[in-house]
């Protein structure tokens, strides 16, 4: 299984955290929050906004119903949404079906533990009302958070 | 049908990650900190007990808008989709998880939009006793009505909370009130809409 | 100054009032030992007294409040028990008998008390005694001093029953402990919650005015 790049969006449209991996064969490879990925976070974002107010309204009864994954031509993209409005996107290749639980431990262990109880860290990436409806640009810099991602997920990048 | 299955199952989820998924600390090193924060505050501003109550209040925000974010990644709950729900995830599940206890849900609005939470025990008060000229103006546990407020503004529910009443107070009982606003809206991107 | 025979007195008239009633009353105050007062105290470290009590037993002859002690000798019991100070803080730093040799001379003999031999060494049992008063004393681990006047028949010494004497003071030292708890509640404060002395008076009913 190979993964692609992670990405993460807050509640205020804006791409907070991006990571791409260009060389399957070294996990070292690849941009961490870059400038030209900004293009590409709008449009996924654009494309699983789209997705998920269809689903929900696709919904029957009063469960919620929610957008798991987008199998596109020679990828998938494995999204978890949270209550609070974080998206959580990663883009793999077809071998695994379902991130689900990856994803999930990256909400809970990585970026709740170094984002969310970092005090000193900001819980809401959006300064002022011009950063918010997609304008923002602030990214999660913070190193341990990034050192513990990539200990997580670099097993994953290839295989 | 579905709803008391729902609730069970509310409650169920409530428990075990309060007995399992979460770290625990000494009750009283709890209470003792939180009083030397309450006591401090007095000192500070002079024993001018509105202030306190203010700080304490945005205190709590701070908090409860992280909180809320550590409770999802416990629970994986989805959003609610009306206050009745609300109420029951705040009382079964936020409360059991981080103070071990399940306040009361009574005195609903006709519009079903505000409810109380009848709080028995309150941890962060034990051993508690006001001073005279506290006991009419402080809110001694305000920092849980900035929580509450805190958290369900971040999954869009605007709200206001408030203590009606405080056993430390000289009242009957600790009762704390939920008043719904109104759903904010999400966010769309600009050019989306 | 106070001629101390004429206070002797006083104390036999104000304690049998029931002897102009011609009754027999001289066993009855022997045996009845509810008409013994008490008064207590609560000393900080800088021997400021934090909370005092005086408890009597209402005996409620003819309507009447016996009262605990003479009005005279009344505001002697503040200075009787800061005398007594002296030697609580005595035995509080006392070198215990038992220290063995070889570990370093002084082994901080802390709370030896002379009269109660046991290992929960906070009580001190009696350890002064005024004119046919007894007072007993009891340190806690912070260093307030719990100290009582014991009032008794005026006829030879009190008697202390010790074990009720000391579960009075266990109980109210747990009552000190969870005032501490009190975050507005400064250390070396007076005490001002009427519920802490409306329990400690219940504790002094229960244990020492049977």
């Amino acid at each position: 299984m190979a993964i692609y790049s992670f990405w993460i969006f807050d509640k205020h449209c804006n791409c907070i955290f991006d990571r791409e991996w260009t060389l399957i064969s070294n996990s070292a490879s690849g941009t961490i929050n870059s400038k030209q990925t900004e293009e590409t976070a709008k449009l996924l974002y654009g494309m699983i906004y789209s997705l998920r107010s269809v689903t929900q309204k696709l919904s029957r009864d009063d469960t919620a119903n929610d957008v798991r994954s987008i199998s596109i031509g020679k990828y998938r993209i494995h999204t978890y949404c949270t209550a609070s409005g974080l998206w959580f996107v990663l883009l793999s290749d077809y071998k695994q079906a379902s991130y689900a639980h990856v994803l999930q431990y990256i909400h809970s262990h990585i970026y709740v533990k170094y984002v969310t109880h970092n005090i000193l860290s900001p819980y809401d990436f959006a300064a002022n009302e011009n950063e918010t409806r997609g304008q923002g640009f602030r990214k999660i810099g913070n190193r341990n958070f990034i050192s513990s991602l990539e200990a997580f997920l670099a097993p994953m990048i290839a295989q | 049908m579905s709803a008391p299955a729902q609730s069970k199952s509310l409650k169920a989820i409530g428990e075990d990650t309060w007995k399992n998924k979460t770290e625990k600390v000494n009750a009283e090193l709890f209470t003792l900190t939180y009083g030397a924060i309450v006591s401090q505050l007095c000192a500070d501003y002079d024993r001018d007990f509105q202030k306190v109550n203010n700080h304490l209040f945005s205190m709590g925000y701070n908090i409860g808008v992280r909180l809320v974010e550590d409770f999802l990644a416990r629970t994986a709950l989805p959003r609610c989709e009306n206050m009745v729900k609300t109420s029951e995830m705040i009382s079964k599940c936020a409360f059991k998880i981080f103070l071990n206890m399940t306040p009361q849900v009574t005195n609903w609005s006709s519009e079903k939009d505000a409810f109380s939470l009848m709080l028995d025990e309150n941890p962060l008060s034990d051993f508690v006793e006001l001073p005279m000229d506290a006991m009419k103006q402080l809110w001694y546990s305000n920092v849980l009505s900035g929580v509450l407020k805190g958290a369900l503004e971040m999954v869009q529910l605007d709200c206001d909370v408030w203590f009606v009443s405080d056993i430390l107070k000289g009242d009957p009982q600790t009762e704390l009130r939920i008043k719904l606003n109104k759903v904010l809206k999400d966010e769309v991107p600009i050019g989306e809409d | 100054m106070v001629n101390l025979s004429s206070n002797m007195k006083l104390i036999f008239d104000v304690e049998t009032p029931s002897y102009k009633q011609g009754k027999r009353f001289r066993n009855t105050i022997v045996r009845n030992p509810s008409v013994m007062p008490q008064y207590f105290a609560i000393i900080g470290k800088k021997d400021n007294p934090i909370y005092e009590a005086e408890f009597t037993s209402q005996q409620g002859q003819q309507g009447q409040l016996q009262q605990g002690f003479q009005q005279n000798l009344k505001e002697l019991n503040a200075f009787i028990l800061h005398a007594s100070l002296d030697i609580v803080e005595d035995l509080q730093w006392q070198v215990s008998p038992n220290a063995q040799h070889g570990r370093g001379g002084l082994s901080g003999g802390f709370l030896r008390s002379k009269n109660v031999n046991n290992t929960d060494n906070c009580y001190l049992g009696k350890v002064d005694h005024f004119y046919g008063l007894a007072i007993t004393a009891y340190i806690t681990y912070g260093g307030m001093k719990l100290v009582m006047i014991h009032g008794g028949p005026p006829n030879g010494n009190t008697q202390i029953d010790d074990n009720m004497v000391k579960s009075f003071y266990q109980e109210v030292h747990e009552l000190y402990v969870k005032t501490l708890m009190n975050p507005f509640y400064k250390v070396n404060e007076p005490i001002p919650s009427p519920a802490f002395d409306s329990r400690v008076r219940a504790l002094a009913k229960k244990y020492l005015n049977r």
